[in-house]
């Protein structure tokens, strides 16, 4: 079932649930900003952010370019990101992060997730932030998270948590609205736990270092 | 070929990354660390000072007039007490690591951590150390007040005479982090002195003890040996190799050249004929739980007790028939409160039964001795006893008391000597 949703979104994002907001240029000097929602050889199909659908003959056109000044990745985001997390164990999780890009270039969110240690639940709860390599629709960029892995199952035992990690990634958006990304990185857990009833003495405490690597494609609804 | 070559280059870069994200766990926990004194240090002649006041409860020996208390690794206290009304201290025999003593004739034998140490006592006044068998108990460490592992003994150093209580943090391996806990490792490894009706001009102890003599031989339980001094000559014990005991043995009481021992998981017997080899012969068994043994003619009684550091959830006596040593059967049991040591003369069975106190049975029919209940004093948490020539001589936490038992129906109270904890 999660694959099926995942599959749909993945074939949503690319089947140009809108398109790019575009700049054509025709031969007699005028400038059309909008979505190029059909191209071919004869013809090409523009529609304008009033709604309106303009078609020119494809000899009537000198080009097709981004729109000069704007920012792909400007504005709130939401990221849905499936990942492989590999390293002792391997675990397949999802995050999700809602955040803004402020500039050209960063971006910050806030991620959540739930993940499984050595049979205990933990929620993360970060920060991420971002720095875009290109103002461009696609562009690498990296990501650096940190934050507080809480417990969710045993209490009594599961004590705090800390996270740090950073990645490589590639982001590609498809349209003004959604664009889907793909990178890796390591992640450091620091996971701290009281003795359960079996383990004496009962003051000590067990310190687990968790080192992962992470492999994750995600989409990113604005 | 170069894209290859590139490639290649860096799978194996990933596959060494991900195989270097190995987990690690740590565990942060209190140890004892070990406070060393030089060999030199430890050796020095150990002083008879004054008398000094009882601050810990310990194993009590008695020799002829005179009462001794072992404080726990601080030394003995020698009580003179020809007169039981009025017991009087003649001073403190500081000797660090000392745990329990028998006395042969003039001779008191005693230890000091690793060392068997032999002292004069010809003058009660002035005792004198005339020899030491070093290393004899290369095992032992001094007592440790709570449930923490003991960090590693480094030998060379010296020895441990104390511990120093921290807190580390080191790498386990996950799941398997369980540790060695040496709580109240002396006691463990040496107590006391036993009772033999054998031989001459010996002294007799409590039943919470880890020494006992049988004839010539002087034997002391260490951890797991059982270690036999050869004393025919007095001044010069000549230790034979141990006897290993696959169980963790708690008292030793001598009896008719053989040797019960007193296990958290049952009694066993030892044979003597070889005196530097003793033989196992037999055992009776029983759920895991600290118990003393006393013997009487056909009939060994031991007290099973539960609780912190016995485990086990039994609070008994049991009386075990032994007229025949190899084949010794529980011939009856009877429920106690929570009961440490014990002893019998003239068919009166005193039972140490810790808060309920001191409990005196007529053990005339040993195997009803449980079901005749002479008299209970509830004025001290009893812990050990000695009763001899109609004076009982109790040992409890705050207080050690003695009781006329001349007439078994009316035990009195003679004196009391305060434990100052």
């Amino acid at each position: 079932m999660k694959i099926n949703i995942l599959i749909l979104l993945l074939a949503a994002s690319f089947s140009g649930f809108g398109q790019l907001t575009r700049t054509t240029v025709l031969k007699n000097g005028s400038e059309i900003k909008g979505k190029v929602i059909h191209s071919d050889s004869v013809k090409v199909k523009i529609k304008t952010k009033d709604g309106s659908n303009l078609v020119y003959k494809r000899n009537e056109i000198d080009t097709i370019k981004p729109v000069s000044g704007y920012n792909p990745h400007k504005g709130p985001f939401l990221n849905i990101e499936p990942l492989i997390s590999t390293g002792e164990q391997t675990n397949a999780y999802l995050h999700l992060k809602a955040g803004v890009n402020i500039n050209r270039k960063w971006g910050a969110a806030i991620g959540a997730s739930v993940e499984n240690y050595a049979n205990h639940s933990r929620l993360p709860l970060y920060l991420e932030l971002k720095y875009h390599i290109f103002n461009h629709y696609i562009t690498p960029y990296i990501a650096i998270q940190s934050g507080y892995m809480f417990p969710i199952n045993d209490l009594e035992q599961q004590k705090e948590g800390f996270m740090l990690g950073g990645s490589l990634n590639m982001v590609c958006y498809t349209s003004d609205h959604f664009g889907i990304t793909i990178g890796g990185g390591y992640r450091f857990n620091r996971l701290v736990r009281s003795p359960s009833i079996w383990e004496l003495p009962q003051d000590d405490i067990y310190i687990h270092h968790i080192n992962r690597i992470e492999l994750k494609i995600g989409l990113i609804f604005k | 070929m170069k894209t290859n070559t590139l490639l290649i280059n860096f799978l194996l870069l990933l596959i060494v990354i991900v195989s270097g994200c190995k987990d690690k766990t740590f565990k942060k926990h209190k140890v004892y660390s070990p406070i060393y004194t030089s060999y030199e240090d430890f050796r020095n002649h150990p002083a008879f000072e004054s008398p000094q006041p009882i601050t810990k409860q310990g194993n009590i020996y008695i020799k002829d007039d005179y009462l001794f208390i072992t404080e726990p690794e601080r030394g003995i206290h020698f009580i003179d007490n020809s007169s039981p009304e009025s017991p009087q201290q003649v001073g403190f025999l500081e000797l660090i690591g000392c745990t329990g003593l028998e006395i042969r004739g003039n001779r008191l034998y005693t230890n000091s951590y690793i060392d068997l140490v032999v002292f004069d006592i010809s003058s009660i006044h002035q005792p004198v150390e005339i020899n030491r068998v070093k290393n004899a108990f290369p095992e032992a460490l001094p007592m440790t007040e709570m449930d923490y592992p003991i960090s590693s003994v480094d030998k060379d150093k010296g020895v441990v005479t104390a511990w120093k209580l921290e807190t580390i943090k080191e790498e386990v391996e996950y799941n398997n982090a369980h540790w060695l806990n040496c709580p109240n490792c002396e006691t463990m490894s040496i107590a006391n002195t036993v009772n033999s009706n054998q031989g001459q001009s010996q002294g007799v102890s409590g039943s919470i003890t880890k020494f006992t003599l049988i004839n010539d031989y002087l034997y002391v339980m260490d951890k797991v040996s059982l270690k036999p001094f050869d004393i025919s000559i007095p001044d010069a014990p000549n230790l034979h190799d141990g006897v290993l005991v696959s169980r963790e043995v708690e008292t030793l009481f001598a009896y008719n050249d053989h040797i019960f021992m007193g296990t958290t998981t049952g009694m066993l017997i030892f044979n003597t004929t070889s005196p530097n080899q003793p033989e196992h012969i037999s055992s009776v068994n029983h759920f895991t739980a600290c118990d003393p043994v006393v013997v009487k003619d056909n009939y060994a009684y031991v007290t099973v007790r539960s609780g912190t550091g016995c485990g086990g959830a039994f609070n008994q006596l049991d009386i075990i028939d032994i007229s025949d040593y190899n084949n010794p059967f529980i011939e009856s049991s009877y429920s106690m409160t929570n009961p440490h040591g014990l002893g019998i003369d003239n068919n009166m069975l005193f039972i140490c039964d810790g808060s309920a106190g001191l409990k005196v049975f007529d053990a005339t029919n040993p195997i009803e001795a449980g079901n005749n209940l002479i008299h209970t004093f509830n004025d001290i948490t009893a812990v050990d006893v000695i009763p001899d020539n109609e004076v009982a001589i109790v040992i409890g936490e705050n207080a050690i008391k003695q009781y006329d038992y001349s007439n078994p129906e009316e035990l009195i109270l003679l004196s009391t000597i305060q434990i100052m904890q």
